[in-house]
């Protein structure tokens, strides 16, 4: 991985420019934070190639879950329009600390997972929750795609610094009867 | 139409019997069903399921409030992709 490449891997994409709203050059921004407004609160954004930045004022919600967006320095529908599918980044150090037993989706994402003996797993494909808990979902080293609950018996340990997950394997849901 | 009260919660029986053997063993293993159709019943809380969605396992960590429900509402049979950005998830 070049050093470019790195540097994009420590962005969150935080929304996208879906269009211009109005003639005064307001945009409607489609969020991908948890709270829609969130998507201006860590500061300036950068498009996807980081050659531009920009400010972001929101200005109101609207249908869809989508928020309109006052950017800095555009004020006519023309330069509104221009932005459209421009995907706003921010640099990952920006957010807040998280808490106690708490993690970014973003930290935990390929992150290479191990068993208690040091057995190589897999690694991290997504971090999903449907009602029943966290869980992390695993590109299987042995093929296909296996779950693990997300909870202190099933993942002891969590070092994102080590960039490595120590689970108990036999809590590793793999289709078939005998996973 | 609501099923008839006097028949009381349906419950695959396998899934009874896996229930009573893990909370005996006081392990708290995964247990994997097939059965998305059987109620969440009270003596499930604290238990750990995965349920079969056609593809997976996905683990649901049984609550109070999910009493009631099916094991199937907590298994969804079609992928989202949705985006992550300040998502956190929380070690229970």
């Amino acid at each position: 991985m070049s050093d470019t490449d790195q540097e994009q891997s420590k962005r969150v994409c935080v929304g996208v420019v879906t269009g211009a709203h109005g003639l005064k050059g307001l945009v409607r921004v489609r969020p991908y934070t948890d709270v829609p407004e969130d998507v201006g609160a860590y500061g300036p954004v950068e498009s996807e190639d980081g050659s531009r930045s920009f400010e972001l004022e929101i200005r109101n919600r609207t249908g869809k879950g989508q928020v309109l967006v006052y950017i800095k320095g555009i004020d006519d529908r023309t330069a509104a329009e221009g932005l459209k599918s421009t995907l706003l980044f921010v640099p990952r150090d920006r957010l807040p600390a998280a808490e106690d037993d708490e993690f970014y989706h973003a930290d935990l994402l390929g992150l290479s997972i191990v068993g208690q003996d040091g057995e190589t797993v897999g690694t991290v494909r997504s971090v999903e929750n449907f009602g029943g808990g966290d869980m992390l979902e695993i590109d299987d080293a042995r093929g296909g795609v296996a779950t693990i609950p997300f909870t202190l018996a099933a993942v002891p340990e969590v070092d994102i610094g080590a960039g490595r997950v120590v689970v108990d394997v036999s809590q590793i849901l793999r289709a078939g009867k005998d996973g | 139409m609501a099923r008839s009260v006097w028949k009381g919660p349906f419950v695959d029986s396998y899934l009874l019997k896996k229930a009573e053997v893990a909370r005996a063993s006081g392990r708290n293993d995964v247990i994997k069903t097939w059965s998305r159709r059987s109620t969440i019943l009270p003596q499930f809380v604290g238990l750990t399921f995965g349920v079969y969605n056609g593809h997976k396992f996905i683990p649901v960590l049984v609550t109070e409030n999910m009493v009631g429900q099916k094991f199937g509402e907590f298994s969804p049979t079609r992928s989202y992709f949705g985006h992550q950005a300040d998502r956190k998830a929380r070690r229970g």
